[in-house]
């Protein structure tokens, strides 16, 4: 299993507890997590992200339990596994895209090379925008630079917050399509927290909050 | 993509925050420079210039405005004493050297002074070129005298009653330049210098020049003297002794100038303290342009500290951008104090020339390069904290 997650629970106070449902998922696998607004999606990618610290449970990825991890250690496992992408993109935005992807690979201590951004970006059809600062490239176009940018990690896990919800039904529906075509062959899990029923119909397997 | 070039595309990003520390950081920085090399520079030509007079003596007043005018030459004159009183004095035995000075008129602003030898041997002035001047109307004149006004060896020129360039001009003689000297950082520097006997046949009324030989001996006049004395006892008797018994007015340069310098220092002291306020204000100006752009960079940063980037990189970050604001004003002052200071040599040739070199060349340079440092870094210090402990989830969560 790329990812399991057992009895996680999270309460921000004693009168609300989140429970989450256990999640199982093999390399190259992708899954929905669904629920209404207030049911604690985003609690759930952070406790899985090592961004949070469940009250009690599990999460396991690859053979490490995220949940017994701090610190700088927790920071390094976190650049070395973990793809991660938002609703937003968060670009810097006075760096051209290219510098945007360097910054990837210092935080991973990896000599940057500038072929493999080049060719991942021809993959996902944004070439165009490889010396363009962040700022001056479109919502859809920064989207797919950050599925990018997620996959230059070489992640075991993408985790994916929302990352159609900015975009028009074209847009949405090519993310969607590369996320997954991305994942099958870097190998590489993907689970996707949304309420968007265009995602839906691209992958079958989802857990509801 | 190492954390000091991508600082300096962030300040790149905020040019006007950026822009607004840095010219308040380096307008402060240039006035402490300006004013310790100013100050040094000042006080030094002062001491230079008195070196080796003991007392001077002009006509009654005050007795600054008689070391004003007669060492530093930028004052007007008392008026006038008599030369036959001032040659009784110079027979006293207290007395080593005594320099008789005339002056009154200039030419083109720079003023001609009538004396004798000694007084450019005072200051061991040489010749750069020609000779001193012998007889009157011969002129030796000083190296910024040549320059600024373009006299060589042979001119001539006439003089203006005065100090300004715009006096009454006396149209009977010219002087013949005989003599340049070398330059010194003296006042000899900026002095037409003459025997005493031309400011007394320029002075003399035309039609009286035409009968000279008719009348007694005029009663000779000098403008001020300058004494050393050959026992430094003179000091305590010797001055009392001219303000008693003669119509001369004894001043002590070394206590004049100490006096100047104390009034000096307080307006010194305000414009530092002026300075010290503005370096304040900048600090803080860095302050808040730090909070500012982290603020404005918050979810982009706490996604890389999500993906894995140390807190203290973002700390080094917020550091980083800083130093370069003081770095980049440090430069920026030094450029503004040099130019400045050689337009105050310019200006006030009474300073030394090249002030602009002696700030560059001052040890507390480092000091002051230093305390740009610690200033950047106490400015960094509350932003920094502030990414240190930047939280995660709730930023991306807002973002």
């Amino acid at each position: 299993m790329a990812l399991q997650t057992t009895n996680l629970q999270f309460s921000y106070h004693a009168q609300k507890v989140f429970k989450f449902p256990d999640i199982k998922l093999a390399s190259a696998d992708a899954a929905l997590i669904i629920g209404p607004s207030g049911s604690g999606k985003t609690t759930f990618l952070n406790l899985i992200a090592g961004l949070q610290k469940p009250s009690i449970g599990e999460v396991k990825l690859g053979h490490q339990f995220i949940n017994k991890l701090v610190g700088r250690s927790l920071e390094r496992f976190r650049a070395e596994h973990l793809g991660l992408i938002f609703q937003k993109s968060l670009f810097l935005p006075y760096l051209s895209m290219m510098d945007n992807m360097k910054i990837i690979y210092s935080i991973q201590k990896r000599k940057a090379s500038p072929t493999e951004i080049e060719s991942l970006f021809a993959d996902l059809n944004i070439s165009h925008i490889l010396h363009k600062k962040a700022s001056t490239c479109s919502i859809g176009e920064q989207q797919r630079a950050a599925i990018a940018r997620a996959l230059l990690q070489k992640p075991s896990l993408i985790l994916a917050d929302e990352p159609t919800a900015a975009l028009d039904d074209a847009n949405a529906q090519k993310v969607g399509d590369l996320l997954l075509q991305m994942s099958k062959s870097q190998k590489t899990a993907l689970l996707i927290v949304t309420h968007d029923a265009r995602l839906k119909k691209l992958i079958s397997k989802s857990y509801h909050l | 993509m190492n954390v000091f070039r991508l600082a300096l595309a962030s300040l790149g990003h905020k040019k006007l925050h950026s822009f607004l520390s840095i010219l308040l950081l380096s307008f402060s920085l240039a006035l402490v420079m300006v004013l310790f090399t100013a100050k040094d520079s000042f006080e030094e030509s002062f001491t230079r210039n008195i070196k080796g007079i003991d007392l001077v003596v002009g006509a009654k007043g005050s007795p600054l405005q008689i070391i004003l005018s007669s060492v530093y030459h930028i004052d007007a004159p008392t008026g006038n004493i008599s030369l036959e009183e001032f040659e009784k004095l110079a027979a006293n035995r207290f007395v080593k050297k005594a320099i008789p000075l005339a002056y009154g008129d200039n030419y083109r602003g720079k003023r001609i002074v009538g004396t004798d030898s000694n007084y450019s041997a005072l200051y061991n002035v040489e010749m750069e070129q020609g000779r001193k001047f012998q007889r009157a109307f011969e002129v030796s004149i000083g190296a910024n005298v040549a320059a600024d006004l373009d006299l060589k060896i042979g001119d001539l020129f006439h003089g203006s009653h005065g100090f300004s360039e715009e006096g009454e001009s006396h149209a009977q003689r010219d002087f013949k330049v005989v003599g340049i000297y070398r330059l010194s950082a003296t006042v000899i520097d900026d002095l037409i210098l003459t025997p005493l006997a031309s400011i007394w046949l320029v002075h003399e009324h035309p039609e009286e020049e035409g009968h000279e030989h008719h009348h007694e001996e005029v009663a000779r006049e000098i403008t001020a003297g300058l004494i050393q004395f050959s026992n430094p006892m003179a000091t305590l008797s010797l001055p009392r002794q001219i303000n008693s018994q003669t119509k001369m007015q004894a001043a002590l340069p070394a206590i004049e100038i100490n006096r100047l310098f104390s009034l000096a220092q307080s307006a010194l002291d305000l414009l530092e303290a002026l300075a010290y306020v503005l370096l304040f204000i900048a600090a803080i100006s860095i302050f808040v342009s730090l909070l500012q752009g982290l603020k404005d960079e918050e979810p982009q940063l706490a996604f890389l500290r999500a993906v894995g980037i140390s807190r203290y990189k973002i700390v080094l970050l917020v550091w980083a951008k800083s130093i370069f604001i003081s770095l980049i004003a440090y430069l920026f002052a030094l450029a503004l104090a040099v130019i400045s200071l050689e337009l105050l040599s310019l200006k006030l040739p009474n300073l030394s020339e090249g002030l602009g070199l002696q700030t560059l060349q001052n040890p507390l340079q480092w000091w002051l390069l230093l305390s740009v440092l610690i200033i950047g870094t106490f400015a960094s210090l509350l932003p920094a904290w502030h990414a240190y402990r930047i939280n995660i989830p709730k930023i991306l969560a807002d973002a």
